[in-house]
């Protein structure tokens, strides 16, 4: 384990970086703007007790609501990225801030406060030499309450593309990577504890020298994010960028790769800018309707299922055609219809579902298809994903379609069920056809002769616009149109998720292997 | 010279003072005495207007204090609150020298006042200037809140029950040092206390409030001589109720005891040991100066007024062991 981690690190640490500076950055802008907007409030409303409470009500009624809740909601607004996650960040950290501030200053001694009126001491001089010192180790406790708050909440940020080091939590849950998943939550860890050690420290210096080193940080993280973003615009130069994102998990990433590398080859003028594990479906459609992404990979069935509407506007009721070829068709016309977008010609690989045996036992039983299996189907022990097993279109439909009479069939979690195979539990599971675990442990996939499942083939989408603009793109995507076989996909599944090799690496190996580059 | 002009000052239907005039004169030290809920304290708030009251006028040397710029007059308003109530985020020097930063004195000429302050109060500014209020003990932290409502020169210097707080032994000291002070700086003071004895103690001349009314006004003699009314006479006595007769006096070993010859002490009055403190007081208010003889002992004016100081003394350390 420590050395797949060291291996993992060793292999990403600049991207390890990259989002270790994202996350930093999204936190310190988000406490920034948290603290110009809550200080001065609770300054301004500490004489107006009235609206202080009514302006805490609101910021705790605010805090109240979900995190992911209010990502969602602010995603019509503002769109994605940095931005949103900032917003939510900011409304988050509001709350202590405010809160430990207001009740900080409002309730200094009433002598001290009598004390600092009869002395005469003009309004700005009682409130920065009394009642901001006397306020300050509540402000303090409050701030770093919300910093590390805002910390751990913007590994959120990664679900809508906010970047950060969420991104390597969530690539670990999707991938069942541990070694991202640690990094992720680890660095996130340790940063929550780092600026919260910072913030004590700070609090123990007078008011005059904290000023002093608060305005050095900012001015260097300015100059520091000033010097990145110049550094990128430069490195852009005037080039073209074509934005594309991917889901999550290993095969979209190496997918939207072949992309970079197809583009950047056919016109060296535009620049691909890519978003990998950039989060769900309904996310990434969003994201490329609002035009914050060019392209993304979809899956024929996907479209057809959850992103194409019936007459009456309901998703989920489209009939899915069982043939690939129909099944394109019908997602293309259906999704220039109702969303104006250009949907490409998929590459041949289908990632679907399938039944999954030893290679051992198919060759022992000659087992090539599910026909084959539902001969012997009595000797046979099952285990499914139980979201397999309920589906009428998964295991009870399959079960009547082929005649399946498995000696015995339990669900199990699905991480688990090839493992189980590989060591005899069990003797069949569901699999989905370019896991890399087919290849980790030997089995073999029956292919669906009856055509059971519907088909699930990747292609790219974009809009229409985009795709009439750039003909050029469009011809190189369409290099991949019926190119990587089940098995191409699944060995480089097997290298990038398995063996964590770069998915650009093995992109790259693909194309140069079959000449497309 | 502070003219409270007709003032009365309410707060929805309840009247805390009432019509009330009065006149401090400039360099007394004035003492306003009366019992919780007499108003004393809001008078004395109206001087650096911490009250504005609700008619009448407050007049300083002749101007009215509601036409002065606020921060302007209190600047050179001394305060001195009931615990000291220093600012426990600055240092004794910090706390005392405030006032100094706010008239924008030079950081040296600023250091100096301050320690040369602090030394008169008893306090080594080598040792304390330095020092956090947390650090100081009750007596020390209103020797700072001394220094630093007379920092600035004022004007006068306004006393909330400045010692109430405090252990009686503290309290004498305190007591000692404002007197002391006083003399030597000449500053006008005005002194709210509930304690009659403290009042008697400390004021040139003392006013007796009850309820927001003023009973009597007037010098601790005349006032101990020529109660105006019952409750004047109660409050004094009840003050001193246990230990008024004269003999008590002279038990705790005040005045002077007369050797032999009884005729050589020019004494314009002789009382009897059953007399009371009452009789004394009216006996020196009829000849200021004389004293007065009581049995073998002939007591003076300031025999009185100590007396009356060490029953305080007492009581409060009584009450303080209660």
């Amino acid at each position: 384990m420590i050395g797949q981690l060291g291996t993992y690190i060793s292999e990403n640490w600049s991207d390890i970086l990259l989002a270790l500076w994202d996350h930093l950055k999204i936190s310190v802008i988000a406490t920034v703007i948290t603290l110009v907007i809550a200080l001065p409030l609770a300054v301004a409303l500490m004489n107006r007790r009235r609206a202080g409470e009514i302006v805490l009500q609101i910021a705790s009624a605010i805090q109240t609501i979900p995190s992911l809740a209010i990502l969602g909601i602010l995603i019509p607004f503002v769109g994605i990225g940095t931005v949103p996650a900032v917003i939510a960040l900011v409304l988050y950290a509001i709350m202590p801030v405010f809160q430990n501030a207001y009740t900080g200053l409002t309730t200094i001694d009433p002598e001290l406060t009598e004390a600092a009126e009869a002395l005469g001491l003009p309004r700005r001089m009682k409130l920065f030499r009394v009642q901001i010192p006397l306020a300050m180790p509540m402000m303090m406790s409050g701030i770093r309450i919300a910093v590390v708050m805002i910390i751990g909440t913007a590994t959120l940020a990664a679900l809508i593309g906010g970047g950060g080091l969420g991104t390597y939590i969530l690539l670990g849950i999707q991938t069942n990577n541990d070694a991202a998943l640690i990094v992720g939550a680890v660095l996130s860890a340790a940063l929550a504890l780092l600026a919260s050690g910072l913030i004590k420290w700070l609090s123990k210096l007078p008011l005059k020298k904290l000023g002093i080193g608060v305005v050095a940080l900012a001015v260097i993280l300015a100059g520091l994010g000033i010097g990145t973003s110049v550094a990128s615009h430069v490195a852009t130069g005037q080039k073209e960028t074509v934005v594309i994102a991917g889901k999550m998990g290993g095969e979209p990433e190496i997918l939207i790769n072949m992309y970079k590398d197809l583009i950047e080859t056919a016109d060296p003028n535009v620049t691909v800018e890519l978003k990998p594990n950039f989060g769900g479906t309904s996310f990434l459609f969003k994201a490329l309707k609002s035009g914050k992404i060019d392209v993304y990979p979809e899956f024929t069935g996907t479209v057809l299922q959850s992103l194409v509407t019936d007459s009456s506007g309901k998703t989920g009721t489209v009939k899915v055609s069982h043939d690939p070829e129909t099944a394109y068709k019908d997602a293309a016309a259906g999704l220039k219809q109702q969303f104006d977008m250009k949907y490409l010609r998929p590459m041949k690989y289908e990632n679907t579902y399938a039944l999954a045996v030893r290679a051992s036992d198919a060759r022992k039983y000659d087992l090539e298809t599910t026909e084959d299996l539902a001969q012997i189907s009595q000797s046979f022990s099952a285990a499914f994903d139980p979201d397999f097993y309920q589906q009428s279109d998964g295991y009870p439909g399959l079960q009547k379609a082929y005649g399946l009479q498995f000696s015995s069939v339990r669900t199990m979690e699905p991480s688990l069920r090839y493992e189980a195979l590989a060591d005899n539990k069990i003797d069949a599971t569901d699999a989905y056809t370019t896991d890399p675990q087919v290849k980790q442990y030997n089995l073999k996939l029956l292919k669906d002769t009856k055509s059971f499942f519907p088909p699930y083939q990747g292609a790219p989408l974009m809009s229409a616009s985009f795709a009439s603009a750039h003909p050029e793109v469009v011809a190189a995507l369409n290099k991949l149109a019926g190119k990587i076989s089940d098995e191409d996909m699944q060995t480089m599944n097997y290298r990038v998720t398995v063996q964590h090799e770069k998915a650009a690496t093995v992109a790259q190996d693909y194309l140069s292997k079959h000449g497309l580059v | 010279m502070i003219q409270f002009d007709h003032v009365t000052q309410s707060y929805d239907d309840t009247v805390a003072l009432r019509d009330l005039n009065l006149t401090i004169e400039s360099h007394e030290l004035f003492v306003l005495v009366g019992p919780s809920g007499s108003g004393k304290t809001t008078l004395l708030k109206m001087v650096n207007r911490l009250n504005e009251p609700t008619s009448g006028r407050v007049l300083i040397d002749g101007e009215d204090v509601a036409g002065r710029e606020l921060n302007e007059l209190r600047q050179h308003i001394g305060y001195v609150l009931q615990t000291g109530a220093l600012f426990p985020n600055m240092s004794v020097e910090q706390n005392a020298g405030i006032e100094l930063d706010v008239l924008g004195w030079k950081p040296e000429k600023k250091r100096k006042r301050v320690r040369d302050l602090l030394s008169r109060v008893g306090l080594n500014p080598d040792k304390f200037a330095e020092r956090m209020p947390s650090e100081l003990s009750g007596g020390e932290a209103q020797r700072v809140g001394i220094v630093r409502a007379m920092a600035a020169e004022p004007l006068m210097v306004l006393m909330d029950e400045p010692f109430s707080a405090l252990d009686p032994v503290s309290r004498k000291q305190l007591q000692d040092l404002v007197l002391q002070l006083h003399e030597e700086l000449g500053v006008t003071v005005i002194f709210v206390t509930h304690d009659m004895s403290e009042a008697m103690l400390m004021a040139d001349r003392l006013a007796v409030m009850r309820k927001g009314v003023l009973q009597q006004c007037g010098t601790p003699a005349e006032i101990m001589a020529k109660p105006a009314n019952d409750f004047v006479r109660g409050f004094f006595l009840d003050r001193a109720a246990d230990s008024r007769y004269l003999s008590n006096i002279v038990d705790a070993g005040f005045g002077e005891r007369i050797s032999g010859d009884t005729e050589s002490v020019a004494s314009s009055a002789q009382l009897s040991a059953s007399d009371t403190v009452v009789d004394l007081a009216a006996a020196f208010h009829a000849h200021p100066g004389s004293s007065v003889r009581v049995g073998h002992h002939a007591l003076k004016q300031e025999d009185l007024i100590a007396y009356l100081a060490s029953i305080a003394v007492e009581r409060n350390g009584e009450e303080a062991a209660k």
